[in-house]
């Protein structure tokens, strides 16, 4: 009896600071990145680039360092090149589910955050949806 | 790394690039070679990208920032994205942790009296192992402190026929031996030595020093001892032919006479009449061939110095531990190739005998057997706490099946359980250990005499991280084994026990439990009990001598000051007779070898009868000692036939014997001794016996029968001598000291070695029995305690299982001694298994104790008698408590409470 209860508790504990706690802007931009299928590095930085607007432009040393804190996080995985891979001797990613858990928690977390904006009222110039 | 693929074909690499790649090569090996080249291509189209659109220089700037910042994070990983799952874990197993410490430590401040006593049997049974162990370790297992002391040996020359028959070595063999290491003979190099004494003059009194050891120059690279100041000696230090004119001491002599001065290297002392230099201090620790030298000095030994004939002692350094034996047989050839040169030789062959065995040999089977005893006692001392755990896990039963009930799994309540045991054994090991270090205290003082390497006995890390691991297994094991049986209980068994229902299962585990104490107390006991029967039988030896009123003292003549043999025996006649004047001494005389006395000159020579080839194949073996007159008185020892060596014993008179007892009955079986002649040193000498005296026991009174013959010392005169002197007033000490004063007074730069009571030589004789027996005894009589707290606590936890049953007897009509018996039979049925088991114990274990014992069968019926009384004592006063508790029980009280 008691241990379900304290199993439960423990589980809500570590939403709660996984909801608390934000993912990280350039986490943020890979995962969502990788939502359109499997990449490359250098296939990263350009959809990264282009869907930020040129505001996030990462080079290779702090890429592969997120990469990897990805992967070991299990948010990401290496994948099969895509059928219509160019250079199928380089390393694809792909978003894993417990991946794209987070990027949808995160977009929900930033819609709250943005809703929470919107009411208080002093951010009218914000972007509509 | 490999040229990355489809890259575009550049010219030659930016010297960020030559930047970024030397960073690359420095990314932990976890960072893979693919990885590794994605990167470098990623690196190269960005860069590519960068020139392209006109910002190469911002790149640059970024890029090597970026590669800086990669390499942090390829060995710092950064975990932010997982942290906060990883904090929960943590902080959730630290708080179980803490909060297990935290309900453990209630617990059992809320049992103050079970948890002490629990403590406190771990920690006799901790304490006791670990003082023991501290000797074990530091005697058998320590590391000599030597190079690979595996790799040497100690080699004897002994006799084919007659193994006891030993002698030493040639100088002229240390040559041969010398030239054969190397060359595949096995042998990687050769050490000597031999005993000598000096008198260290200078700076205060005259100081004979009683161990200086005369040794090679190759003695110290051999062995590798490691100095405690300054160097060993060295082949450079030794002259052709002559000793060394600089010396090692001992670090005893370095502390007692130099007040531990570091500065003492390169004094020079006056040894002997002769200045040699101080160039290094020894430990006392160090694990040389004798303990106790003051003074190492180095000779060269030339094979013409024939004075060192059979006196030198060898130590061999083979190239491995496996290749004894060759080198044994290279050194048998060597030895046989020598036989032509030295007739004496003849029918001798080399041993080797490991080194290790030659420091501890002697003691090795009396510290296995303290061991064996300290380990029942730690036994009986787990299975004591097993049973208390048990006792306790009987009453916290309920709540551990109300927790189960309740859902904490048994993982949970496990955890709980184990967390009790460890704090409980910790508690114990540090009981334990303050424990251990007194007894160690106590230990050390007792055997400082008795055991080698007694320096090397100390409690230190080896010694503690064994305390720590035995209690902390006793603790866990034996604390947790009551417990874990409760596990293989199901849930609803449990709570019914729990409720009141009988418990079979414990009562049948704490009666196991009993029986296992009983048993190794019994085995205990009985080995103390041999120990302590063997002690005084040794005591209840007569000696054949008289020593209690006895003082002696060692006087080793200056060879320079007294060169001539007429000097030699003037000397002792002139203390004699200046003894003799005074009234408090009795009788005095001197003998080159004192019964039981350690550092005598001991050894036996060939003899022949008269009509027999004295150079022939001699059987006939005794003793030898020169004794001046005065010395059987002196001694006490009863003239049988003819008469004692006195006064009218001339050095040119008739050359003259006494023999003893045994000699006489193996000589001439039947015959009158007295008036026969014999011979020996080869021939050389013949004497005519004139007197019979009776046998003493020489090396202590487990000693067998020895043939022994005295000649007077004026007619074979020795310059080390030990004077033995009847005080009249029954005060050894004073006639001790009355021969140190005599002495000065004859001559003041004479020292006189050492003076005591002969009594002390006696005590010292018995020594090795008197610590088993002191040891055992004491572990006996601890166990005995142990044993009975754990038959009372099994008892009165059967009286109370069976309160019910016991009321209900009482109430169909059973008296008192009806319950009384009840109680005294469970105990009785307990204790005679226990008994049973025990002696089986001793059945198998006698052959441990055997070499120990004296004049008594290791099955000897009265100590196995002696003990069964004592145990079934020891049970019945451990039940009264329980049995009056139970006998007073009043049905009508148990049944209303039910």
């Amino acid at each position: 009896m008691a241990q379900p209860l304290q199993l439960f508790m423990l589980e809500i504990s570590i939403i709660k600071v996984m909801t608390r706690d934000a993912l990280k802007p350039a986490d943020f931009h890979i995962l969502l990145a990788l939502t359109g299928g499997p990449l490359h590095g250098y296939g990263l930085v350009q959809r990264m680039e282009k869907e930020s607007e040129g505001r996030v432009r990462l080079l290779p040393g702090n890429l592969y360092a997120m990469l990897r804190r990805l992967e070991e996080g299990e948010l990401v995985a290496e994948s099969e090149a895509p059928d219509d891979a160019t250079d199928r001797r380089r390393r694809y990613y792909r978003l894993t589910e417990a991946g794209r858990e987070a990027l949808s928690a995160e977009t929900g977390r930033l819609e709250r955050l943005l809703g929470t904006i919107r009411e208080a009222d002093w951010a009218r110039g914000g972007r509509q949806r | 790394m490999s040229r990355p693929h489809g890259t575009r074909s550049a010219v030659r690499p930016s010297l960020t690039e030559l930047f970024f790649r030397l960073l690359l090569a420095l990314y932990p090996r976890r960072v893979s070679a693919g990885e590794r080249e994605d990167m470098l291509w990623l690196f190269r189209r960005l860069e590519a990208d960068a020139v392209a659109e006109g910002r190469g220089v911002r790149f640059a700037a970024a890029a090597t920032l970026d590669a800086l910042g990669g390499l942090r994070r390829a060995y710092v990983p950064d975990r932010s994205l997982l942290a906060p799952a990883r904090r929960a874990e943590r902080t959730e197993f630290m708080s179980t942790l803490s909060h297990d410490v935290k309900v453990s430590l209630r617990r059992l401040a809320r049992r103050p009296g079970n948890t002490a006593v629990a403590a406190f049997t771990l920690a006799l049974g901790v304490g006791a192992v670990t003082a023991i162990f501290s000797v074990f370790y530091g005697v058998l297992l320590r590391p000599l402190g030597l190079t690979a002391p595996e790799s040497l040996a100690l080699v004897t020359l002994h006799h084919t026929e007659r193994p006891s028959d030993t002698m030493g070595f040639w100088p002229s063999h240390l040559e041969a031996l010398r030239d054969q290491a190397g060359n595949g003979s096995g042998l990687e190099g050769v050490a000597v030595y031999y005993y000598d004494s000096a008198t260290l003059e200078g700076e205060g009194e005259a100081l004979e020093l009683d161990t200086a050891l005369i040794v090679d120059g190759d003695f110290f690279s051999v062995l590798g001892p490691q100095p405690l100041v300054g160097r060993g000696l060295t082949r450079e230090d030794v002259a052709f032919g002559r000793r060394s004119d600089v010396c090692v001491i001992g670090e005893q002599l370095w502390r007692s006479r130099f007040g531990a001065d570091p500065r003492v290297l390169g004094r020079d002392l006056l040894l002997d009449g002769r200045t040699v230099s101080v160039v290094g201090v020894m430990p006392n620790a160090a694990p040389l061939p004798v303990p106790g030298v003051d003074v190492w000095i180095a000779e060269d030994f030339q094979p013409q110095n024939t004075a060192l004939s059979g006196r030198l002692s060898l130590i061999a350094r083979v190239d491995a531990p496996s290749s004894l034996s060759t080198a044994e047989a290279s050194l048998a050839a060597a030895v046989t190739a020598l036989l032509d040169e030295d007739p004496r030789l003849d029918g001798y062959t080399a041993g080797f005998h490991s080194f290790q065995d030659h420091l501890v040999g002697s003691v090795r089977n009396m510290i296995w057997t303290a061991a064996v005893g300290v380990s029942l006692l730690l036994l009986i001392a787990c299975v004591n706490l097993a049973s208390l755990q048990l006792a306790r896990a009987v009453t916290r039963e309920q709540e551990m099946a109300t927790r189960r009930a309740l859902g904490a799994r048994r993982t949970q309540v496990f955890s709980q359980v184990l967390c009790e045991s460890l704090v409980l054994s910790l508690l114990g090991g540090v009981l334990g250990v303050a424990l251990a270090a007194g007894l160690h205290q106590l230990l050390v003082g007792l055997a400082t005499d008795l055991l080698p390497r007694i320096h090397d006995v100390k409690l230190d890390l080896p010694v503690l991280g064994f305390a720590l691991a035995t209690s902390v297994a006793a603790g866990l094991l034996f604390g947790m084994l009551p417990v874990l049986f409760t596990f293989t209980r199901d849930l609803a068994s449990s709570m019914r026990s729990a409720l009141g229902a009988e418990r079979p299962a414990w009562t049948r585990m704490r009666s196991a439990f009993v029986i296992v104490q009983v048993a190794m107390a019994v085995a205990l006991s009985v080995g103390a009990v041999l120990m302590a029967r063997s002690l005084v039988a040794l005591g209840e030896v007569d000696p054949g001598f008289d020593g209690g009123d006895v003082g002696i003292a060692r006087i080793f003549l200056d060879g320079d000051a007294y060169a001539a043999d007429q000097q030699k025996a003037a000397y002792f006649d002139q203390l004699r007779e200046l003894l003799l004047a005074r009234p408090d001494i009795d009788a005095v005389g001197a003998s080159s070898g004192l019964p039981m006395d350690p550092i005598t000159i001991d050894y036996d020579v060939p003899y022949a009868l008269a009509g027999e080839d004295p150079r022939g194949d001699v059987q006939r073996q005794a003793f030898f000692r020169t004794v001046t007159a005065g010395y059987f008185d002196a001694m006490d020892i009863p003239l049988q036939r003819g008469r004692l060596i006195d006064g009218s014993d001339r050095a040119d008179g008739e050359q003259v014997a006494v023999i003893n007892a045994t000699f006489a009955r193996r000589a001439w079986t039947g015959d009158d001794p007295v008036g026969q002649t014999f011979s020996f040193y080869g021939g050389s000498r013949t004497v005519r016996v004139v007197g019979v005296v009776g046998d003493v026991r020489f090396a202590g009174p487990a000693d067998g029968e020895r043939a022994e013959f005295f000649v007077p010392h004026r007619q074979i005169t020795y310059g080390a001598m030990t004077v033995a002197a009847r005080s009249s007033l029954g005060d050894p000490e004073s006639a001790a000291a009355a021969i140190s004063r005599a002495a000065l007074e004859l001559n003041p730069s004479q020292p006189v070695h050492s003076f005591f009571a002969m009594s002390s030589l006696e005590s010292q004789a018995v020594a090795s029995p008197r610590f088993l027996a002191l040891l055992l005894s004491a572990f006996a009589i601890v166990a005995l305690l142990l044993a009975a707290a754990g038959i009372f606590g099994a008892l009165a936890g059967w009286v109370a299982d069976r309160r019910r049953e016991i009321s209900l007897r009482v109430a169909l009509g059973a008296g008192g001694s009806d319950i009384l018996r009840l109680v005294f039979g469970r105990s009785a049925l307990l204790s005679a298994v226990g008994l049973g088991l025990g002696l089986a114990i001793v059945k198998v274990g006698a052959g441990l104790l055997a070499p120990h014992l004296f004049g008594v069968d290791p099955q000897d019926a009265v100590s196995l008698g002696a003990v069964a009384i004592a145990v079934v004592v020891v049970t019945l006063t451990a039940s009264l408590l329980p049995a009056a508790r139970a006998a007073r029980l009043q049905p009508t009280q148990v049944l209303r409470s039910e």
